[in-house]
């Protein structure tokens, strides 16, 4: 899946072949246009071209994490809340997919000589950084400190404090930074999970650090929570909830704490999907007689419908650019995804394979939608590019839905049964490292959150 | 007789220092005594909501992803019509629900197609549509817990309620 088409330009003969071929197939290329280009129907049309950036095609940076380093007299109990923190860093930084994880020999005093690093014993096991966790203690009080050091340039290039004080939050906050400064990207540590959650007998909205950390109720509505879906600038979340028989669409203000009731209109009003741009939500009404996708303007509050079939018309889910919105319909006579622009032009089908695909989920990134495939009874997740092609299967066990992205498009949470009951998973891109971070049971319907908003 | 005047004088000038003091002072509100008032040995209840038509809750089934209302479905549906004729003030919540596979958001809009299925089939038996309100649960409120095929099939339904206008 390597697209390099622009890096063999650099081909001499190659440059000369396409300038003397080019403007012939240009013209060619036109005509077929001009022709109305409805020989055929494509897939491309109008929909954007993405290209393939996960980390398969990035090289991953050799890291290692050094044993941590006390300067003067180390209590011991700061050391161990200091090696906790420097192992949730690690593991974030594990876990990113940047970096190639390498391990020190378990020599004492490895990769240091007279407390100085000894950057040639870093570079014999491979490692391109390492991270120094140091620890001092001054004026009675232990401070912690990461410095990174990159060995090709034999210099420290980054440092800065952990205040124990601020536990696991600042672990995420060091890892994001170190991933800023070393790869370029923004870092997914700091992001967190809206999930739904069994209370008695209906469901609330939960949320958790992406890790699975940190876990607490954030309704209380006293009727089922469904569909939870964060606003690009994290700051609200939409969902839909039940009054007596009738579903309702709110949002919530997650800094002021309270809750806004946006649609409910005769039908159903489910579903909802936050626009790329924060001015409108996507979802799904059956105020004209069945289930349809709307737009919903939240400033002019207009209502537009996009869909006009006999069918259900559900689950609708944004491309990031906002451009386009995959949606679930069984006009063809059982449930398919289906792709369309945001003005509900162009609808196409996506997927060919299966006779039950739903809950698409467009990443961030553009270049894939993971969707619910039923395959020999069970439901997994699967991913495919915009194009249609590439389909690949990513879970094998249980009963697997809703797939959520990071915000970096490099991992999907979901919620799983396998172990019997449900709880939320994360594995990356690909399918791999598949692991629960729930372990209440009845937690379903993941909401991975955007990065979280830029430090001033 | 010294000493009842010496009585009188002092209740006299003791209500009239008392009710001087009563109009400086700002009335205190008083606390207001916390008594519960308990219910009486025969509370009054609300009088009966006038009753419902006398129609018991009815349920259809359907097939798996389906919403075609089964043969076995038409002769409670073609009761439910006679008794809506009998009952001209009844009308009819149709709650639509699906079994737990398959995905949430899918399964709320299988439930209202159910329930849809069901309204057009009524009104094609003479029940008017504005008596018909159609709702679904999606697999939100299973009537079997279980996860097998029998707890299933007794999930993929649509209630039929009675309710008043």
């Amino acid at each position: 899946m390597n697209r390099s088409y622009f890096n063999s330009m650099n081909d001499p003969l190659l440059k000369t072949a396409v300038t003397f071929f080019g403007w012939r197939l240009a013209a060619c290329l036109l005509w077929f246009a001009a022709m109305g280009g409805a020989l055929q129907p494509t897939a491309f049309g109008q929909s954007d071209v993405y290209l393939k950036l996960s980390t398969s095609e990035r090289r991953q940076v050799a890291l290692a994490v050094a044993p941590l380093q006390a300067a003067g007299r180390a209590i011991a109990r700061e050391s161990e809340a200091a090696q906790r923190l420097i192992d949730v860093l690690a593991g974030d930084l594990r876990f990113s997919l940047y970096y190639r994880m390498v391990s020190a020999p378990a020599t004492p005093r490895f990769g240091f000589r007279k407390g100085v690093i000894d950057y040639e014993a870093w570079r014999t096991i491979g490692a391109e950084l390492v991270l120094v966790p140091l620890l001092s203690l001054a004026k009675g009080s232990a401070a912690c400190t990461v410095a990174v050091h990159d060995i090709g340039q034999r210099r420290e290039v980054y440092r800065q404090a952990l205040p124990l004080a601020q536990g696991r939050s600042a672990a995420h906050a060091v890892c994001d930074e170190i991933i800023l400064r070393t790869v370029g990207e923004r870092g997914i540590a700091r992001t967190r999970i809206a999930f739904c959650l069994k209370v008695g007998k209906h469901k609330e909205l939960a949320v958790m650090d992406y890790d699975g950390q940190g876990a607490g109720r954030l309704t209380a509505f006293g009727s089922t929570v469904l569909s939870p879906d964060w606003s690009p600038d994290g700051g609200r979340l939409a969902l839909m909830s039940f009054a007596g028989p009738q579903t309702v669409v709110y949002t919530l203000d997650l800094s002021a704490r309270t809750s806004q009731e946006l649609l409910r209109q005769p039908g159903v009003n489910v579903s909802p999907a936050w626009a790329p741009d924060g001015s409108a939500l996507a979802l799904t009404m059956s105020r004209d007689g069945n289930a349809e996708i709307f737009t919903y303007d939240l400033r002019t509050k207009a209502q537009r419908r996009l869909t006009n079939s006999w069918a259900i018309d559900c689950s609708p889910a944004w491309s990031p650019s906002g451009r386009e919105i995959a949606f679930v319909s069984d006009r063809a006579g059982s449930p398919q995804i289906y792709l369309m622009d945001a003005d509900g032009g162009n609808i196409r089908r996506l997927i060919y394979e299966g006779s039950y695909n739903t809950s698409p989920a467009w990443s961030p990134k553009g270049d894939l939608i993971a969707f619910v495939s039923r395959v020999k009874g069970e439901f997994q997740i699967c991913t495919i590019s915009p194009t249609g092609d590439g389909h690949t299967q990513l879970t094998y066990e249980g009963d697997n839905e809703d797939p959520s992205w990071s915000p970096d498009g490099l991992h999907l949470a979901f919620s799983s049964d396998r172990t019997g009951r449900d709880e939320i998973w994360l594995m990356h891109w690909d399918g791999s490292e598949q692991r629960a971070v729930t372990s209440t049971g009845g937690a379903t319907m993941p909401a991975w959150s955007p990065f979280p908003a830029e430090r001033k | 007789m010294k000493h009842l005047s010496i009585l009188l004088l002092a209740i006299v000038l003791s209500a009239v220092a008392t009710a001087g003091c009563a109009k400086k002072q700002t009335v205190k509100q008083e606390e207001p005594t916390k008594t519960e008032i308990r219910a009486e040995q025969a509370p009054i209840v609300k009088p009966d909501e006038p009753a419902a038509p006398a129609m018991a809750q009815r349920v259809v089934y359907f097939e798996f992803d389906s919403y075609v209302i089964r043969e076995d479905a038409k002769p409670v549906l073609r009761e439910v019509s006679k008794l809506m004729r009998d009952n001209p003030k009844a009308a009819l919540n149709l709650e639509g629900h699906a079994d737990e596979r398959g995905t949430i958001e899918y399964n709320l809009a299988l439930g209202e197609r159910r329930a849809v299925a069901v309204k057009e089939y009524l009104i094609g038996l003479g029940v008017s549509a504005a008596r018909l309100s159609t709702y679904t649960y999606g697999e939100e409120r299973p009537a079997a817990a279980g996860h097998d095929e029998e707890s299933w099939a007794k999930n993929r339904r649509v209630e039929i309620v009675p309710v008043l206008k």
